[in-house]
């Protein structure tokens, strides 16, 4: 018979606590200007009047990652993610019009892309509550570029991203994760 | 070798008229949607020419074409002859022929147009037609013209060479069809079990696909209603060319789904589906027969071309698309729509705003302030101007750009028209 390994009472205690609270290490996508990284499997909203202007450097941080860019009218300018260096070769731009609820689940239930990005998304608790159990089920990051805050508790990461002579000032209004 | 060239004087599909042509010969050609060529040099035996151009002719009629039939024999010489409308005498044929013999099959696209620059040409020192052509001395035309002159030159004077042209043979195009027959017992008035049943024959094309090494790229599905008089239409039938191919039931059937709930929803089924096909009509290059075992690129291939169909289909096909930069100056044309993404051209000026308002919004100054519709702007400082002036070879344009900050931390991208009027064009945002 083969000899099984035991394990103690006190690691099993902490091996079933962990799957309950969903203790488990989160993966992350690094950010020069966030010390702990963006968590992948959640939801991040930005704020801010350089909002953009982080996600393009966000994206250029983490090259070659498919990213979905999703706006009800576009008004993003790709020339500018091109200088920005972002790769325009991997992001998919999708004008989404009356059908973006149905595109951000459509993308995120795909598990095609780690990372989307959606521009002014004015939703409810609910349905925010359902992208972020997507997101984590794709281990996907929705990056929510908005005016305001959204006073959400199911939003993993809350930044502002303002502007300071010329350059981009960051500031962590929330982390959960 | 005996060359029957069918010549259509009018627009249909040539495949279909081919098809039948096989009662004759199995060497078929296509010169694109102009000319059919059959090779009856085999089969003289069971048909005289004479009975041949008889019953094509009567097709012809069948299929309501016009076409002119001549023969020859070669395939350049009985294509030149059907264009002059039967005129025998080849070397009164004018020099524009000579397209007939450089590439009677059509295949490269670039041959006329060389052919017309060659004609102008020989035209202007004086050879005029195919007979003054074949008198002229090859090793002249080489030195001048180089080798394809030379082709056409030894195709007119060497019956074997003009025989000795590859003969690209047309298939006829198998179909790939599978139908099922509903039972009694299977009830189907809706959506959900037509959907349930549809999945067999779907299935089974895709595996006859893949067998191929092929994807779907167009498909027909057809419902075979129960006809009762109050039925307008028992045969429902949709086309789905799809955004990218599809190799995989799974992935097919949401699309099938999204179209199917659309079209149903406008106009419902009007009685109970006896039967339904689902038919390959268009084909894409697939995968190797067998699943890679190692890595799970095709997977990934079929998840990515499965929703990117899903997205196409629902959204429309130009609202879902790469992005690549261009060569050109003016903001709202230095990029371009794509299907895939592209490699990125190198960018020859400064900073460009995130956001692109299109079209332009008209601004108003008022002392340090900007107003745009119901909004207003202090401005703190500006930075430009930035001239942008060209494309005078069709829309001429003569900007003057200014980054403008304001009090409340915004930055705006503005620019000055040549008439002197104010357009907000982005945001640094």
């Amino acid at each position: 018979m083969e000899s099984v390994e035991r394990i103690s009472i006190s690691d099993l205690r902490a091996l079933i606590g962990q799957t309950e609270t969903g203790e488990r290490k989160r993966e992350r996508f690094p950010s020069a200007r966030i010390p702990s990284g963006v968590p992948r499997g959640a939801l991040v909203e930005v704020t801010g009047s350089a909002r953009t202007e982080w996600a393009a450097a966000f994206l250029a941080e983490n090259g070659g990652v498919p990213v979905a860019w999703v706006e009800a009218q576009l008004s993003i300018f790709p020339t500018a993610l091109a200088e920005r260096r972002a790769g325009l070769e991997r992001i998919v731009f999708i004008e989404a019009g009356r059908e973006l609820d149905w595109t951000l689940l459509t993308l995120l239930r795909s598990q095609v892309f780690p990372v989307i990005v959606a521009s002014d998304i004015l939703r409810g608790e609910s349905e925010l509550r359902r992208y972020q159990l997507l997101a984590e089920k794709a281990n996907a990051t929705l990056l929510l570029l908005s005016e305001r805050f959204t006073p959400a508790w199911c939003i993993a990461l809350q930044i502002e991203a303002g502007r300071k002579a010329q350059a981009t000032e960051i500031r962590l209004r929330k982390q959960k994760i | 070798m005996r060359v029957v060239c069918i010549l259509f004087r009018d627009e249909g599909k040539n495949e279909n008229f081919a098809e039948s042509c096989y009662r004759f010969t199995p060497d078929i050609a296509l010169r694109g949607q102009e000319a059919i060529f059959l090779d009856i040099g085999k089969c003289q035996r069971l048909y005289s020419e004479a009975l041949v151009v008889s019953r094509l002719k009567a097709l012809l009629a069948r299929f309501g074409r016009k076409a002119t039939i001549a023969l020859a024999d070669d395939v350049p010489a009985a294509l030149a002859s059907a264009h002059s409308g039967g005129n025998s005498v080849r070397d009164q044929l004018p020099l524009a022929f000579l397209d007939d013999y450089l590439d009677p099959f059509a295949v490269d696209p670039e041959t006329k147009k060389n052919t017309a620059t060659i004609c102008e040409l020989l035209s202007a020192l004086g050879i005029r037609t195919l007979g003054d052509f074949r008198r002229v001395p090859v090793r002249g035309l080489v030195s001048r013209f180089g080798g394809t002159v030379e082709t056409a030159w030894l195709r007119l004077n060497n019956p074997q060479v003009a025989r000795s042209l590859p003969w690209p043979r047309w298939k006829v195009p198998e179909k790939i069809r599978e139908e099922r027959v509903f039972l009694e017992t299977e009830y189907c008035a809706n959506l959900e079990p037509l959907l349930f049943l549809l999945r067999d024959p779907l299935d089974r094309c895709m595996a006859r696909l893949r067998g191929r090494s092929l994807r779907a790229q167009t498909l027909r599905i057809q419902f075979e209603l129960e006809k009762h008089s109050f039925v307008r239409e028992p045969r429902r039938e949709w086309k789905l060319a799809l955004y990218a191919p599809q190799g995989t039931a799974a992935s097919l059937l949401p699309l099938i789904r999204e179209r199917l709930q659309a079209e149903l929803a406008r106009q419902p089924l009007e009685s109970l589906v006896l039967a339904l096909t689902v038919e390959v009509t268009e084909t894409a290059p697939g995968f190797s027969g067998q699943r890679n075992f190692f890595h799970e690129r095709e997977e990934k291939e079929e998840a990515w071309n499965g929703l990117m169909g899903r997205l196409a289909a629902k959204l429309g096909r130009e609202r879902v698309f790469h992005a690549r930069t261009t060569e050109r100056y003016l903001p709202e044309h230095s990029w371009a729509r794509t299907r895939a993404g592209a490699e990125e051209v190198p960018l020859p000026y400064g900073s460009r705003p995130l956001r692109l308002l299109t079209p332009a919004r008209a601004l108003h100054r008022v002392g340090r302030f900007l107003l745009e519709g119901g909004k207003r702007w202090r401005i703190t400082e500006v930075d430009g101007p930035e001239r942008i002036k060209g494309e005078w070879w069709s829309d001429p344009v003569e900007r003057d750009y200014y980054r403008i900050e304001t009090l409340g931390g915004e930055a705006l991208w503005i620019y000055r028209d040549s008439r002197g009027g104010l357009f907000l064009h982005g945001m640094f945002e």
